[in-house]
Formats: C-alpha cells, sequence, structure tokens
C-alpha cells in the first residue's frame, strides 16, 4: 500500500472511533511548528554588491553584507531557521581569481549557513582547494551522486546531513551535476559521477523512512529544466523519486517567480525553488508541521504554495 | 503531504488500531501541514544596512584587490551586450582572441571562438575599463590555444556552434547554422567553407580540451602560448591607440533560423 492510501485509510478507519473524529481542534492552532529555509545558489563570488554604475541592470544589487542583514532580521522574526546554498558558491569575479574561494567559505560561516552542495564551478580552483575550504568550514557539504572514494573529498564531503529543530529532524542531502565535459577533469581529479535521480532516491528514502526524518530536502546543482529530457534537472528529478519535500536548485541561473511543484511518482507534492545567482536574492519557504498524538492530519493542505509567507520584515520584497 | 513517523511495522499498528487498542499514545506524529515560499530582492533601497561583521571581514581583501583591479586600462564609447546568436561583447572579445593569437602564431589563422558560457557579465557598460571589468567578463582561467583541424572536424565545432544557439566568433566568420545543429551555410574570410581543407583557429583551452560538450576536439593537438585569454584582453586593451575599445556591432556573424 503506497503511503498516501494507507494514510487515508488510516483516517477512514478512526472514524470508526466517534470519540477521535470528534476532537479535530485538540490538533490544531498553537501547536504548529514552522521551519524556515532560507536559501541562495550560484552566488559566484559576488561578494559585494553589483557596481552601482556599470552592473547593467544588476547595479547595485546582491552582496553578502545586505544579505547577513536579511538574514539577521528574519533569524529574530522565526524559531528555526535553516540556511542552505545550492552550490557554485565559486568564480565570477576577482576575489575567487586572487583568494581562492577563502573570503566566500568565510562570509557564508559567518552569516551561520547550515549547508551547501558543490556546483561544477566549485571546482573552478582545483579539488584540492575545495577540499582546504571545506575542512575550515563550519557548514557541511553535501553530495550524494558524486563516488568520492578515491578522491579527497571524501574526507570533507557527506551525502546527508541531519539537522534537528526541536523535536523535528530535517534531512538535507546534495546532488551535483555530471562533471565530464564541464569540468575540466583535471580539475576534478578522481570522482565518478553517479545516475543522480538514483542516488537522490536512494538518500531521501534513507532519510525519510530509517533515519525517520519529518522533511527531507534536496540541494541540487542539475539545473531547472532542459529542452532535453537527457539532461537530468529538478523538475524530473521531482517527477522520477519519491520522498524528497523540497528541491533548492541552482545551475541555470533560474529567476523563478515563485516557487513550483510537482507530483513526485507516489502523486505526493514537491516543491521546486531556485533563486537567479549572484545573491540578488534570498529565497525562503516556510514549513508548517502538524504535530499531533494521532496519525491523522488535521490541518494538511492538499496543495501548497497558496499563500505567501506571513512575515514581519516584507518591507524588504 | 501526510505522514507518518513509523512505516516500518506499521501492518501491525493498524490491525491493533482496527481492534480498539492505541498502542501509539506515547508517539508524537509530525505532518507537513503546509509549506508557502517567498523570496527577497537584496537591493540598497529596499532598506537593507550592510551588516559591519560581514565588512569587517571583507575588507583587507578588498584592499588588496582594489588596488590592482582599479586601474583604468581602456575606454568604452558604447555598452556592448553579451547576447544570442551574436553580441557585441561576444564579437569585441573574440576578435581580440583572434588578434593576439595572430600575433603569436606562425601561420595563416582562419578564425576564433570562445563559447558564450566563458562571457559572465550580461552588459558591458560604457565609460573607462577597469582591470576588474575584463576579470568580471571573463573570470575563468582559460588560456588561448590554436587548434590546427581538418574541416570535418571544424564542421563539427559549427554545428556545435549552431546547436548552442550561437556563440562568440571573430569578424571572419559568416555562419548560418540551425537549432538542430545542421550548416545552412558557413564562409571564413568570405570563403565557401571547405571541409577538405585544415584550418587554424583559436579558441579557450576549456573548450579544446571537450568543454561545453565538444569532444570531438579532445584529440587535437593544442598549440599553447602560456596565455590566459583575460591577460590577452588587458594587454590588448593597453596597447590599444588611447586605449579605446574597437566597437564590434552585431554584423551577421552568426544567424541561427528558426526551423
Amino acid at each position: 500500500m503506497k503511503r498516501r492510501e494507507f494514510v487515508r485509510a488510516f483516517g477512514y478507519s478512526s472514524m470508526m472511533y466517534p470519540l477521535v473524529g470528534s476532537l479535530p481542534s485538540m490538533f490544531v492552532g498553537p501547536d504548529m511548528l514552522n521551519i524556515t529555509i532560507l536559501h541562495t545558489n550560484d552566488v559566484h563570488s559576488r561578494i559585494e554588491p553589483f557596481p552601482a554604475d556599470g552592473g547593467g541592470r544588476n547595479a547595485g544589487k546582491g552582496g553578502a553584507a545586505r544579505r547577513a542583514t536579511l538574514i539577521k532580521d528574519i533569524r529574530e522574526d522565526v524559531d528555526n531557521v535553516l540556511l542552505l546554498d545550492a552550490g557554485d558558491i565559486f568564480q565570477g569575479t576577482p576575489y575567487f581569481n586572487f583568494f581562492g574561494g577563502e573570503l566566500e567559505f568565510k562570509l557564508m560561516d559567518e552569516m551561520g549557513y547550515d549547508a551547501a552542495t558543490i556546483g561544477n564551478h566549485d571546482f573552478d580552483a582545483g579539488f584540492e582547494v575545495l577540499k582546504e575550504r571545506c575542512e575550515g568550514a563550519s557548514f557541511d557539504m553535501l553530495n550524494c551522486n558524486y563516488n568520492l572514494q578515491d578522491s579527497p573529498l571524501q574526507k570533507v564531503v557527506e551525502p546527508y546531513k541531519i539537522f534537528k529543530k526541536g523535536d523535528l529532524k530535517i534531512g538535507v542531502f546534495g546532488v551535483g551535476i555530471g562533471l565530464s565535459g564541464l569540468v575540466p577533469e583535471k580539475l576534478y581529479g578522481d570522482i565518478e559521477v553517479l545516475n543522480p535521480y538514483e542516488s537522490a532516491e536512494r538518500t531521501a528514502t534513507l532519510l525519510k523512512e530509517d533515519k525517520k526524518c519529518d522533511l527531507v530536502i534536496c540541494l541540487s546543482h542539475l539545473g531547472y529544466q532542459y529542452e532535453l529530457p537527457s539532461y537530468p534537472s529538478d523538475v524530473l528529478m521531482a517527477a522520477s523519486t519519491r520522498n524528497i519535500d523540497i528541491i533548492i536548485g541552482g545551475h541555470t541561473h533560474t529567476f523563478l517567480k515563485e516557487a513550483k511543484q510537482f507530483r513526485n511518482k507516489d502523486g505526493e507534492w514537491v516543491i521546486i525553488n531556485q533563486v537567479g545567482w549572484a545573491g540578488i536574492m534570498l529565497g525562503r519557504i516556510d514549513v508548517t508541521i502538524e504535530p499531533g498524538k494521532k496519525s491523522k492530519c488535521y490541518t494538511c493542505k492538499n496543495e501548497y504554495l497558496q499563500n505567501s509567507v506571513d512575515n514581519s520584515i516584507i518591507k524588504y520584497k | 503531504m501526510k505522514k507518518i513517523r513509523i512505516l516500518k511495522g506499521f501492518t501491525p499498528l493498524f490491525l491493533a488500531l482496527l481492534l480498539g487498542v492505541s498502542l501509539n499514545s506515547c508517539k508524537t506524529y509530525f505532518h507537513v501541514a503546509d509549506i508557502n515560499a517567498d523570496k527577497y530582492q537584496i537591493e540598497p533601497d529596499h532598506g537593507l544596512v550592510e551588516d559591519t561583521a560581514i565588512l569587517k571581514i571583507i575588507e583587507p581583501y578588498k584592499l588588496q584587490l582594489d588596488e590592482k583591479m582599479n586601474r583604468v586600462i581602456g575606454e568604452n564609447g558604447d555598452k556592448m551586450y553579451k547576447s544570442r546568436p551574436e553580441g557585441e561583447l561576444g564579437n569585441w572579445v573574440a576578435d581580440i582572441i583572434y588578434e593576439e593569437a595572430a600575433k603569436v602564431y606562425d601561420g595563416e589563422l582562419a578564425f576564433a571562438v570562445q563559447n558564450q558560457g566563458g562571457l559572465r557579465i550580461p552588459v558591458l557598460d560604457a565609460g573607462p575599463i577597469t582591470v576588474g571589468n575584463v576579470y568580471e567578463v571573463m573570470p575563468f582561467d582559460n588560456e588561448l590555444v590554436i587548434i590546427e583541424a581538418r574541416g570535418v572536424v571544424v564542421k563539427q565545432l559549427f554545428q556545435r556552434i549552431s546547436q548552442k544557439g550561437g556563440w562568440p566568433v571573430s569578424k571572419q566568420v559568416r555562419l548560418v547554422g540551425s537549432p538542430t545543429g545542421e550548416i545552412e551555410s558557413l564562409y571564413i574570410n568570405s570563403k565557401p567553407f571547405d571541409e577538405t581543407a585544415t584550418y587554424a583557429f583559436a579558441l579557450p583551452d576549456y573548450v579544446a580540451n571537450g568543454g561545453d560538450k565538444c569532444d570531438f576536439l579532445i584529440n587535437q593537438d593544442q598549440i599553447k602560448f602560456g596565455m590566459l585569454i583575460r591577460d590577452a584582453i588587458i594587454s590588448h586593451l593597453e596597447a590599444e591607440e588611447d586605449n579605446v575599445v574597437q566597437f564590434a556591432p552585431k554584423e551577421g556573424r552568426v544567424k541561427i533560423s528558426k526551423n
């Protein structure tokens, strides 16, 4: 029996006991838990804002110092924040050419990033430099579809990480793009790239079923969507896997007007979001969780993304 | 998305509940009830002040960089855009690659090509050009290389360029291609392309090493000069008379048909 059907059957079965069925109000309202996911992708060493003159349509936008203020403000406003990045931290300004990503990682540490995944450009200074940066970082570098057994990166990259927020367990894992033909081989070394969908589903299932995570988030550097279905993408990954709740994407520098939702292969919703590049935007996903002593969910929505996030610092948008 | 914590072994639990026996009174279930999303624009006029701790971390790096990067090396007369199938920025870079390669290559150079993805800013504004601007146009440490290849190999390159919707090429090229990768017309230096001829062309080592799905180039010998394309652009600008940029307008170097 698929989980969805099971839950439904379970819900109906409780109707045999009128007492249980008549007390939904006990399970809603003040007890709801919230997780706020803040995310960036493809920041590409954009340490400072685009120049006020000469930055084109992006003039004055972005910059780590303003992003940090925004993140601090949001942290004051909500309880449980996860700050995530979907890769391509490196490459794009002279800060990277001259300092090899040292500053990018220092700033992410200061902002309190929890995890990131590896983008193709994160190999641009070579895997040894990436390893050094990861070693010094206070956040986790995650990837589940790069076979690192012959790579020094094995020591510093984990397939997934489980974050505990109160009683909640949130599983976060990373998926990376094929490297051959995209990154010079000498820069990424001995890494075998495995099928992203299979690796993603295996890891998501491990997190949800074995590790009992309440929410599973995939940090993906596959790219949002391509014309050719042979190119792995977030949209195809969402449809062809199970147990992923949210995909935070990157690589294609896609400015999604709003987050998207797709059915996975079990018919359950998967949310995908991506916020362009260069730290011009900060993405935010708010997850509402209903705790209860019963398996029936009283407030679960049939469809998500129906409301914009209700937050007090809306002035920044 | 309704979910419960215990999946394995749910059947006995299910049966037990059917029998009216509540075995799960201590278990807390967490259901994902709702998900909503939003985004913030990070812009100065949105009232966001810069975090001082972050500025302090950046400062020593910035001081070192500014010294190197703020040096003005050229004057750009008109905005140059990066676009497909052809743009002024790409034309300008491809022409510089050609000219700098032709200076050091001992032979007749047919053309130069630069992959679109190697250019990393959407527009280069009019006004002074600094070393930093050139780094932003071309942040990658791509080396300039020359390949001498048979026409059959060169044809694959132009097929790939067509498939990609156009790449920057130097002014010697006139290509009409289709999105499916067919070459409808190709002239090099005003002469029809000859599959049996050999062509020498300049390009980034990234592409020569098979990058952007150009695997057909992997086995071609590369002639190298130890010159990064970015450094070639910088020295080219410095050598220009009065450092004035030679604006390279769109002139139909690459056209992609609609089919």
